[in-house]
């Protein structure tokens, strides 16, 4: 379905090496139970809520407890506009979070403005100005299914980390080499 | 005096309780026909026929009118071509009146609004069934519509030699009209001249007789 | 099992045992005495059964420090063993502790699909097949989190307090049986000791809230003790009125005047319990008495419809919102530790324990002529009917919280003390009246006849 993947595989995740026994079992058990954070700031938190409802149950995958707390959850969902306003608890919130963490960032508005992008002057143009964002799903908003193949691909990163070396999220190419 | 109030809450409150828990075990023990969860990987919904998706390109419809491109409130198509139906462009991407060189779709921005279909005049854009376009790298998220394929930086490549190649056409176009010009003046001054020397000569003419 | 005889047990001496039939006879008969069926010690036989494993099986030579395994193993199941006392301290703690984490797994995946199939949805079920290795991946999720310590928290508090909770919990299985005789130690105060010990656990949330330092965690602090302490009264009196009309504190004894007692016919007892001897149906105010306890225990437990020291769009998850990773999966593990064990308890005063109600059941192993298997069989069909009772208790338990909203402070204040406080006081002052009255009856007779 993903066109990206199917023509040009992401460098990140493309060949999947196997690693240690060890390391495999962690992050196969890592990455089935990822908790959400509560984090829906406008439409998109709508979509997201039907994720999780019965018609595609997020619950499927382990990511059914949403947490209210960020302590205890792992996948950051930004879902909706980031005005300025809300910025510093954004950033609040995920410093709040306990490593390993990741941030999915849902919607036009928080890749680069969405809508607002041209005249928005209340609007933070893209969420990975505050925080390092691993997903971007664009949609306005994205279907059900976006999200959750948006998840498959977190859950895809998790599981090429190694339990020795926590530096697993820096190494994204400094230069797109073409497949 | 009895507190009927009390007791008739108490009687409301259990016999709600009674109608709920009874809703619930209904849907719990009829689980089966009640299910309703599509599950996703291996299951797939319908997509309606509008739905308003990823862009495609009838490439050899389109006129390079720009429309769809000034319609979009976002911005996030660019196009560029050449014009003149003959194809000037070597292994260019032949429209109908034009050759384009490039025609993206940026995700990072595009809001799924579908109003560049609107005013496109021979209707060859459109957006599709499919919405999956995520990724982990933003660079990664523009859809070059020529080639159904990620923009990606050989295809830049090619935009800036057709650039070129457009700037070099141009430069061609100008100087093949300049000199177009520049010979029809000179016949029109010979045709001035020989016009002159006639008139001259009559004059000539008229007064030796 | 009774740590006491357990512990006598691996300490004595007694005749050549070879086999597993020797090992339960011996085991079945009471201090290992060879007088089979005088005296049938339920716990005694899982002795019998530990004791002849670690006997027989041998760890392959193969692996590292296999002769000092293997020297320990026999030495704790050979006659006069080098740790008597400590082998069965160790036994009958693991025994317990992996009987909550075993129910906690359980629990936690069974919530998730109970609640997923109310909601017209399927829940976990990538994990394993149906997702029944859910909760094992939550687990192993949890432990390798980040440890977050606030700044400004105050530490020692912040660490201890899970394990207090956790300890609360812990510490009231210690009188509880799993089935007929199968319980850690039978006090004779032990209805009295939950009902104290429960206080512990107040006390541990009490310290997680306050020591985060967050004012979300206060006000759920705040809230969560007056919930837990007002709630502790209607549970105090439905117990008080039990111990009233069975005549003891001890759970093994409330059980046993529920049905048909094993007591050998020496001690004057026949058994032909029925569903109608059970507690609840032992006065008129008995069944009244068991709502009332089970609504305030849920109270207890933190459970929907009383979970305001968990609101999410409250109090952003209430008094454990800082804890995070390991610290906050002994929260949880408290919490569905503590739904067994106020089942359990409801059973044990209130349903008839491991008695199920069919009289040829009931019987199974009991008797001067039954044989070992006969008695192996009635055990675990007892240990069988506790348990499930129990579990239909918790399913009731989750399926009110997947139904009804939670309920305002106020509305929880008025429901402690305006109802079920007098309502609670009416009922044991009519059983004090009935027992008066009838001088000790019940109205369906009882289940034991003493001859």
């Amino acid at each position: 379905m993903n066109e990206i993947e199917n023509r040009n595989p992401d460098p990140l995740t493309k060949n999947v090496i196997f690693m240690s026994a060890i390391d495999d079992v962690i992050n196969a058990t890592r990455a089935n139970s990822v908790w959400p954070l509560t984090f829906g700031l406008a439409c998109c938190a709508i979509e997201m809520m039907a994720t999780g409802a019965a018609k595609y149950d997020l619950d499927r995958f382990g990511s059914g407890p949403f947490r209210g707390t960020p302590r205890q959850s792992d996948l950051m969902i930004v879902a909706g506009t980031v005005t300025h306003k809300m910025a510093p608890r954004v950033k609040r919130l995920y410093d709040q979070m306990p490593e390993p963490k990741y941030v999915i960032a849902m919607g036009g508005c928080v890749i680069r403005g969405g809508p607002y992008v041209k005249h928005g002057y209340h609007v933070v143009k893209g969420v990975d100005l505050l925080i390092p964002v691993d997903v971007y799903i664009p949609g306005c908003p994205p279907r059900p299914e976006a999200l959750l193949e948006g998840l498959f691909k977190v859950q895809k990163l998790m599981k090429r980390e190694k339990i020795l070396d926590r530096t697993r999220r820096t190494t994204k190419p400094e230069v797109y080499q073409p497949v | 005096m009895i507190p009927c109030a009390y007791f008739m809450n108490i009687f409301k409150v259990a016999r709600s309780i009674w109608i709920g828990m009874g809703i619930t075990l209904k849907y719990f023990l009829n689980h089966k026909k009640t299910l309703c969860t599509i599950q996703y990987p291996k299951e797939k919904d319908l997509i309606p026929a509008r739905h308003r998706g990823i862009h495609y390109l009838e490439t050899e419809k389109c006129v390079m009118c720009w429309k769809c491109s000034d319609i979009c409130p976002v911005d996030c198509i660019y196009i560029e071509g050449v014009r003149g139906a003959d194809g000037p462009l070597q292994g260019g991407y032949r429209g109908q009146k034009a050759t384009l060189s490039k025609f993206t779709v940026d995700y990072t921005v595009c809001i799924f609004c579908g109003l560049c279909e609107e005013p496109c005049p021979p209707k060859c854009i459109w957006l599709g069934p499919e919405f999956d376009y995520h990724s982990t790298d933003r660079t990664m998220m523009e859809k070059n519509l020529l080639t159904d394929e990620v923009y990606t930086e050989g295809d830049e490549v090619f935009v800036e030699w057709a650039r070129g190649e457009n700037d070099r056409l141009q430069e061609e176009k100008k100087k093949q009209k300049e000199a177009e010009k520049a010979a029809k003046e000179a016949e029109k001054a010979a045709a001035a001249a020989a016009e002159a020397e006639e008139e001259g000569s009559d004059a000539e003419g008229e007064s030796a007789e | 099992m009774n740590l006491f005889v357990f512990t006598n047990f691996f300490a004595q001496t007694g005749k050549d045992l070879k086999n597993l039939g020797d090992y339960a006879e011996a085991a079945s008969t009471k201090w290992g005495l060879a007088e089979p069926g005088v005296y049938y010690e339920g716990g005694l036989f899982f002795a019998g059964l530990i004791k002849w494993l670690l006997s027989t099986t041998e760890v392959s030579s193969a692996l590292p420090f296999a002769g000092t395994v293997n020297g320990l193993m026999t030495s704790l199941a050979a006659d006069g063993s080098i740790f008597p006392e400590l082998g069965g301290l160790l036994i009958t703690i693991g025994v317990v502790f992996g009987f909550v984490n075993v129910f906690a797994i359980g629990a936690v995946w069974s919530e998730r699909k109970v609640s997923a199939h109310m909601q017209c949805r399927l829940g976990p079920m990538e994990v394993g097949p149906h997702g029944l290795l859910q909760t094992v991946a939550d687990g192993l999720k949890l432990l390798t989190k980040e440890d977050i310590i606030p700044r400004l928290a105050d530490k020692p508090l912040f660490a201890i307090a899970p394990a207090v909770v956790f300890a609360g919990v812990l510490m009231r299985f210690v009188p509880l049986p799993f089935g007929d005789k199968l319980i850690a130690s039978d006090l004779d105060l032990g209805l009295f000791f939950i009902a104290a010990v429960g206080a512990v656990e107040v006390l541990g949330v009490i310290m997680a809230g306050w020591a985060s330092n967050n004012k979300w965690s206060l006000f759920a602090t705040i809230r969560t003790a007056t919930q837990m302490v007002s709630y502790e009264i209607p549970i105090g009196i439905a117990f008080v009125t039990v111990i009233l009309c069975s005549g003891s504190f001890s759970l093994m004894e409330i059980v046993n005047q529920q049905g048909g007692s094993l007591l050998s016919a020496d001690d004057g007892y026949t058994y032909q319990g029925w569903v109608w001897h059970w507690n609840l149906f032992r006065n008129p105010f008995m069944p009244i008495l068991g709502i009332v306890y089970f609504i305030a225990s849920l109270a207890e437990c933190k459970r929907a419809p009383f979970d305001l020291p968990e609101a999410e769009s409250e109090l952003v998850s209430g008094f454990h919102t800082e804890y995070s990773g390991m610290r906050f999966a002994l929260f949880f593990l408290a919490e569905y530790a503590a739904m067994y064990l106020v089942a359990a308890v409801a059973v044990v005063i209130f349903l008839g324990g491991w008695w199920s109600g069919i009289y040829p059941l009931d019987a199974l192993g009991t008797g001067p002529d039954a044989t070992i298997y006969t008695k192996t069989l009635g055990l675990l069909v007892k240990v069988g009917v506790f348990l499930s009772k129990a579990f239909a208790l918790v399913f009731v338990q989750m399926w009110i919280r997947w139904t009804l909203p939670r309920i305002r402070l106020d509305q929880m204040m008025y429901v402690c003390w305006k109802v079920l406080l007098p309502i609670s006081l009416l009922c044991f002052v009519g059983s004090c009246l009935w027992e008066l009255v009838s001088g000790g009856a019940s109205v369906f007779g009882f289940g034991i006849v003493v001859e």
